[in-house]
């Protein structure tokens, strides 16, 4: 019989195919739960920012590459924490350029706002890798800082989204989650 | 399940597993495409510090696809139908089902890939392959559950018991196709019983037509040893084309053919190797009876040349039409020693006559050989007598002046005129006796038959002359082409029969009468015997040409007379041999032959 002719050749590619195969997992565990950098995030709403604070909620700020894969995910996020926004809270999203346009459209479809961005903003808030969100609450105190994905371009709920939902809706305050996606510029161009 | 059964089995599941084998290669080569695809247009790229580079999700579905490909695929090819095939594709759809969520960004559709895949997979039919998929499956989810849980549940805090919930809905999914794995395995085998029994049922028709074949084929050779070791050549005739489609190897026999003559022996030739004089009779003979004319078992005789021109006469006897008529059997007999000795027979009987008849020739012989001597006797004595004398007066001789030379003067031309009548009547009866004893040459000749008959009748003469006068009346006929010899022969024997007749029924109230009588009629000539003798009583009439039949004592006749004389008449000269009788009264024998052979055309056929 042919499977009984070199009977431990098969065995041990399979083990080399098994190996192969546990690498691959290994390497895309480490790519997606490889934490992106974030900078100094002001505990206040900073005073220089061009953006404005809601008047009488929490402000969300999220800092977008546009092109990136993983921004994606982000707003997908955002959109599912946003259907328990509270009243008087406000969602910026600010987008590090337009891109090639279809996240910036695609974010223009839902309530949160659009801001275009030099790469000033996210040096005042801190922010060095797309999908970086940050929650200050309705005194301007910080409530939340971190990624809302589970991992690189991943969607689905994560604690990360749900430390954002509840921030926004003042229910924590001071939590962060770590943030997975494409670095963003930290410099004003 | 009996034996045969269980390898069809065997072999339909392989056959199943091998088919299987051939669809998922194609499918993770298209999972491979698709997987790089969707990578290349979901997340091309990734960006760092404004530079872009090939996202990870792009390299991922190359590299990691190929491995998860390489071995199943590389089992697909060197080991089909393997189980251990079977299961590394079960795993590596497995696999495709985790690295497609991940290019996918853990879209929650892409998680139904696993149960498509469990449905692929149970096109095995083989419910352990079913086991190992969802044992993957099942590891994938607990090993990333503990490490990962993110990234499989879609929940920020899964419960521990997560995996088992995700692992019920796959057995679930597991329970209906392994009872679909198990039916189709049921029918297979039910399907391999079938075939089985079929293949049984095959293999003993097979094997009941091997033996019919092989007793049909023995009876064909007997029955072909039966034919072709008989002194009878039977053969099979194409009747529209004239193409021998079967022809006895004795033939060879016939034609001095030797084996690898005869191999090479194209049953048409035989055609060409009929006599010439023949063919055209053989051709419309085997015409008419292909047309239904002819009747089965007219003998047809003629002649084959063969090789080195030897002849040798043949006999066809024509049995059946086949096919509707469009092939004709029959069988020939190589009759060459029979014709001969049937010659040998009339030479014989020829002797036989001319011996019987001798006394009679010889009778007939001596009286003019008797008047002859007394005439030569009486001019001798007359011419001494008158060498004795003197010198006579003519005149005074010729007034009858002296008796016995006026005796002499009448006598002695009257004796001489005597000797020259017995002279010519000797030579009439040798000349006679010449010409009935005269050997036929082989091929027939024209004569005169009238004359033929008058010799017969001279030398016969000592068999009727005391019991019947014979008249003889010869019409003025053409030559006839014809065996002479043998037609004296049937004369003869007629007229003895004549006058046997004519002597049992007595002479006391003087000579019976014998007539002979030609006469030419529509291309034939007819001899007529008649004799005023007993007649042929009814009962023996269908018999007087069998042979050995006689109505003689022992000792007086052999029987042949009339069955010689009809064979003569009717197989040689193809003419008709009938008679008239009335008891008591007398009989008429008429001989009928054509004045000519019968001649056909050539293209009568």
């Amino acid at each position: 019989m042919r499977a009984e002719r070199g009977s431990w050749l098969v065995p041990a590619i399979a083990g080399l195919w098994l190996v192969g195969l546990s690498l691959g997992a290994r390497a895309i565990y480490h790519f997606s739960t490889d934490r992106g950098t974030t900078g100094a995030t002001p505990e206040r709403w900073p005073r220089t920012s061009a953006l404005r604070p809601a008047a009488t909620g929490a402000t969300a700020v999220v800092f977008l590459h546009p092109d990136c894969p993983c921004s994606r995910a982000s707003v997908h996020e955002l959109e599912s924490a946003m259907r328990m926004l509270p009243l008087g809270a406000r969602v910026i999203a600010v987008f590090e350029g337009m891109g090639d346009g279809a996240l910036w459209a695609a974010v223009g479809t839902s309530s949160i706002e659009r801001v275009l961005d030099d790469g000033t903003e996210n040096a005042r808030f801190g922010a060095r890798t797309s999908g970086y969100a940050v929650v200050y609450d309705a005194r301007g105190a910080l409530a939340f800082r971190g990624g809302i994905t589970a991992s690189r371009g991943h969607v689905g709920d994560n604690m990360g989204r749900q430390k954002f939902a509840a921030a926004l809706q003042g229910i924590s305050h001071g939590d962060h989650h770590p943030v997975f996606g494409c670095a963003l510029t930290s410099e004003p161009r | 399940m009996n034996a045969l059964a269980a390898k069809i089995f065997a072999v339909k599941r392989a056959r199943l597993h091998c088919q299987t084998d051939r669809m998922f290669f194609w499918l993770l080569l298209a999972q491979w495409l698709v997987a790089i695809v969707l990578a290349c247009v979901l997340t091309p790229w990734s960006y760092a510090d404004g530079a872009r580079s090939v996202h990870f999700h792009v390299k991922c579905a190359i590299v990691l696809g190929g491995v998860i490909n390489s071995l199943p695929i590389a089992l697909i090819q060197t080991r089909p139908g393997w189980w251990g095939t079977r299961h590394a594709v079960a795993f590596s759809q497995m696999m495709w089902s985790a690295l497609l969520i991940m290019i996918t960004g853990g879209r929650i559709e892409t998680h139904f890939h696993v149960f498509a895949s469990l449905a692929f997979v149970a096109f095995y039919a083989d419910w352990r392959v079913l086991v190992t998929a969802t044992l993957a499956v099942t590891g994938d989810h607990l090993l990333r559950g503990v490490m990962w849980p993110d990234s499989v549940y879609g929940l920020a805090n899964p419960e521990w018991w997560r995996f088992l919930e995700h692992a019920t809905w796959v057995v679930l999914e597991d329970t209906v196709l392994v009872f679909g794995c198990l039916r189709t395995v049921r029918e297979l085998r039910a399907s391999a019983e079938h075939e089985a029994r079929l293949e049984m049922t095959n293999a003993t028709i097979e094997r009941r037509v091997d033996e019919r074949t092989r007793e049909l084929g023995d009876s064909v050779e007997r029955y072909r040893a039966l034919v072709e070791n008989t002194e009878a050549i039977p053969f099979e005739l194409d009747a529209r084309s004239g193409k021998m489609l079967y022809i006895a190897p004795q033939i060879s026999r016939v034609l001095d053919l030797d084996a690898g003559e005869l191999a090479r022996f194209d049953g048409d030739a035989l055609w060409a190797l009929i006599h010439v004089e023949d063919r055209p009779r053989v051709v419309a003979a085997l015409v008419s009876f292909a047309r239904g004319k002819g009747r089965a078992g007219e003998p047809i005789d003629y002649r084959l040349v063969a090789k080195g021109g030897r002849i040798s006469d043949v006999r066809t006897f024509l049995s059946d039409r086949a096919q509707n008529g469009t092939s004709i059997r029959g069988v020939t007999l190589d009759v060459t020693k029979q014709k001969a000795m049937e010659s040998e027979l009339r030479q014989a009987q020829k002797l036989e006559s001319v011996g019987r008849l001798a006394a009679g020739v010889a009778h007939e012989i001596n009286t003019p050989i008797q008047f002859i001597s007394d005439s030569v006797q009486f001019a001798h004595d007359a011419i001494v007598d008158l060498l004795g004398l003197p010198e006579v007066d003519t005149a005074t001789h010729a007034a009858g002046a002296d008796p016995d030379i006026a005796y002499l003067v009448t006598e002695l031309p009257r004796a001489l005129r005597r000797a020259m009548e017995g002279t010519v009547r000797v030579s009439t009866i040798v000349r006679s006796m010449k010409t009935f004893a005269h050997r036929d040459t082989v091929n027939a000749a024209p004569v005169d038959l009238n004359d033929a008959i008058r010799s017969t009748v001279t030398i016969a003469a000592s068999e009727y002359k005391y019991v019947a006068a014979v008249e003889v009346d010869c019409q003025p006929l053409p030559p006839v082409t014809c065996w002479v010899g043998e037609i004296n022969q049937v004369v003869l024997n007629l007229l003895i029969n004549a006058a046997h007749a004519i002597k049992e029924k007595g002479t006391s109230d003087g000579l019976g009468t014998i007539k002979i009588s030609t006469r030419h009629d529509h291309g034939d000539v007819v001899v007529s015997v008649s004799d005023s003798g007993t007649g042929i009583p009814e009962n023996i009439r269908e018999h007087v040409f069998d042979p050995f039949f006689t109505t003689k004592p022992v000792g007086q006749g052999t029987g042949q007379g009339l069955a010689l004389a009809r064979s003569i008449v009717v197989d040689k000269h193809h003419g008709s041999l009938t008679f008239e009788t009335s008891v008591g009264t007398g009989t008429t024998f008429h001989l009928r032959i054509p004045v000519q052979p019968p001649i056909y055309v050539e293209n009568a056929a």
